[in-house]
C-alpha cells in the first residue's frame, strides 16, 4: 500500500512530535530536579541516598545530643546541702592533747617511788594512767559536745523537705555528704567510748 | 527542498531509517523510565543502610559517653583511706593466750620479770599517742597491757585449802583480768582508728561532691556506707569487750 506524500507527511510531523513529548520527558527526568530517583547512574543515586540519610540522621543525632547535655548538665548541679565546707571545718582540728600530757607527766612525778615494792609501783602507775585517762576523756567529751553542738547548729539551718524539691542527682550528692559527716560523728563516738573503756578497765580490784 | 524530503520518506530506505530513529527514541525513554522504578528500591535500601548505620554509630558513641561517665571514679581516694587496716585483735589474742597464760595470774609460775621491769622502771606512764605510728602505739599499749595483767601468782600449789567458791573466785579473777587487758587493748584499736578516721576524712572537702557528677556521688556514698560500717563494728567491738570486762567486774 503506498500512502499519499500529504498523509505521509502528516504521519511523520505526528512521529516526530510524540517523539519530541517521549524525549522532553526523558531530559526532564534526567535533570536530577524531580525526587526521589531521577538518575540511572550508581554514584548519583549514592549521593542521593546520602543527602537522604543526612536529613534524617542530623536532628536525630541532634536530639540525641541535646538529651545526653542535659543529663550530664543534670548531674553537675550541685547539691541542697551548701554549708558542706563549714560543716567539714568543725571536724578539722587533731584530738590529741598536748596539755594533758604534761598534766600527766606532772601527777606522775608526785609519786613517790622509792622503797615500794613492784606491786605498789605498778598500782601507783595504772592509778596515773587512770588519771591521765580520766583527763584525756574529759578534754574529748569537752571537744565532741563542742562539735555536737555546732553541727546540731549547723543542721539546724537545713530543712530536709528541700530534698522534695531537688532533683535525685543532688539528693545522691547530699546523701554522700550526709554520709561523711555521719561517718565523722561515728569517729567521735568511737573516740570518747574507747576512752570511757580504757578508764572503766583501769580500774577496779586486781 | 520540500521536494526533496518527500522523495527521501517515501524511499524505503528513508522509511526504514525514519522508523529506526523514532524506536530508539520511543526506546530511549522508556529505558529511563524503566530505570526510575528499577533503582527506587535500591536507593530505599541504600538510605536505610544509611541511615541505620548513622543512627546505630550516634547511639553507641552516647552509650560510650554514658558508660565513660559510670566508670569515672569517686572523688574520695580510697588509697588514702588507712584506717580500716588498724587492728590489734590477733596481738591481743597472743597476749591472752600466751603471756597470760604463763606469765600473769594466780595460776602462772612464771618469775613475773617482764611485769616487775615495766613496774620498777622510771619512765612515767603514759596512754598510747594515736599520733604515732601504728607499731609504736601497739608497743605502748602493750606496757600498760602487762601492768594491767598483773603479777603472776605462783600456781595451785598455796590453793590446796581453797574451798570451791574460793578457787572459783580466784580463777574469775583471772578471767577478768584478761577481760580487761582485752579491753583495753580494743579500747585503746579504737582511739586510734577514730583519729586516723577523721584525720584522713577531714582532709577531704565535700564540696568536691558538690563539683562532681552523680554517679561519682553515688560511689562516695558507697564508700562512706562501708566506712560507717566499719566504724560501727568498731564502736560495736569496743562496747561489747568492754561489757564483758563489766559483767565480770566485782566477782
Amino acid at each position: 500500500m503506498e500512502l499519499r506524500p500529504a498523509a505521509l507527511s502528516r504521519l511523520l510531523i505526528m512521529m516526530g512530535i510524540a517523539s519530541l513529548v517521549l524525549t522532553f520527558g526523558l531530559i526532564r527526568d534526567s535533570s536530577a530536579v524531580v525526587p526521589p530517583c531521577p538518575v540511572a547512574t550508581d554514584a548519583t543515586i549514592g549521593q542521593m541516598a546520602q543527602q537522604w540519610a543526612a536529613s534524617f540522621k542530623t536532628p536525630y543525632c541532634a536530639y540525641l545530643d541535646e538529651r545526653r547535655n542535659v543529663l550530664v548538665k543534670q548531674k553537675l548541679v550541685a547539691g541542697m546541702l551548701r554549708q558542706a565546707s563549714v560543716m567539714s571545718e568543725i571536724f578539722r582540728a587533731s584530738e590529741e592533747a598536748t596539755g594533758i600530757a604534761k598534766r600527766i607527766d606532772k601527777a606522775a612525778r608526785r609519786i613517790n617511788l622509792k622503797n615500794q615494792g613492784v606491786a605498789d609501783m605498778a598500782a601507783a602507775k595504772l592509778r596515773v594512767l587512770k588519771t591521765g585517762a580520766a583527763l584525756t576523756t574529759y578534754s574529748a567529751g569537752e571537744k565532741a559536745f563542742a562539735r555536737a553542738s555546732r553541727m546540731e547548729k549547723a543542721l539546724e539551718t537545713f530543712s530536709p523537705t528541700a530534698f522534695d524539691f531537688s532533683s535525685r542527682h543532688q539528693a545522691q550528692k547530699d546523701a554522700a555528704k550526709l554520709a561523711y559527716f555521719r561517718g565523722l560523728i561515728q569517729a567521735q563516738e568511737l573516740r570518747l567510748l574507747s576512752l570511757l573503756k580504757i578508764m572503766d578497765a583501769l580500774e577496779g580490784e586486781r | 527542498m520540500k521536494y526533496g524530503m518527500r522523495v527521501f520518506f517515501g524511499m524505503k530506505t528513508g522509511k526504514v531509517i525514519c522508523g529506526v530513529l523514532i524506536f530508539f527514541l520511543l526506546a530511549t525513554s522508556a529505558y529511563g523510565t524503566a530505570v526510575q522504578v528499577v533503582n527506587f528500591p535500591a536507593l530505599m535500601s541504600m538510605v536505610q543502610k544509611m541511615v541505620t548505620q548513622a543512627i546505630t554509630d550516634k547511639i553507641k558513641a552516647v552509650w560510650n559517653e554514658e558508660v565513660k561517665i559510670k566508670l569515672e571514679p569517686g572523688t574520695i581516694n580510697t588509697k588514702a583511706v588507712s584506717f580500716a587496716r588498724y587492728n590489734m585483735s590477733s596481738y591481743t589474742d597472743k597476749m591472752i593466750s600466751q603471756y597470760m597464760k604463763n606469765n600473769t595470774g594466780a595460776f602462772a609460775k612464771g618469775d613475773g620479770k617482764h611485769f616487775a621491769e615495766l613496774a620498777k622502771s622510771k619512765a612515767v606512764p603514759i596512754l598510747p599517742s594515736v599520733n604515732s605510728d601504728f607499731t609504736e602505739f601497739q608497743k605502748k599499749t602493750r606496757e600498760v597491757s602487762v601492768l594491767l595483767a598483773g603479777a603472776p601468782g605462783g600456781g595451785t600449789d598455796r590453793m590446796k585449802h581453797f574451798t570451791t567458791a574460793e578457787y572459783a573466785a580466784v580463777k574469775l579473777r583471772d578471767v577478768f583480768n584478761q577481760a580487761s587487758v582485752a579491753a583495753y587493748e580494743k579500747a585503746a584499736e579504737g582511739t586510734y582508728v577514730a583519729e586516723k578516721f577523721r584525720k584522713e576524712l577531714s582532709s577531704f572537702d565535700p564540696a568536691y561532691i558538690d563539683g562532681a557528677k552523680s554517679d561519682q556521688a553515688v560511689k562516695d556514698l558507697a564508700k562512706l556506707a562501708y566506712y560507717n560500717t566499719i566504724l560501727q563494728s568498731e564502736i560495736l567491738a569496743v562496747m561489747s569487750q568492754g561489757e564483758m570486762r563489766r559483767a565480770l567486774e566485782g566477782r
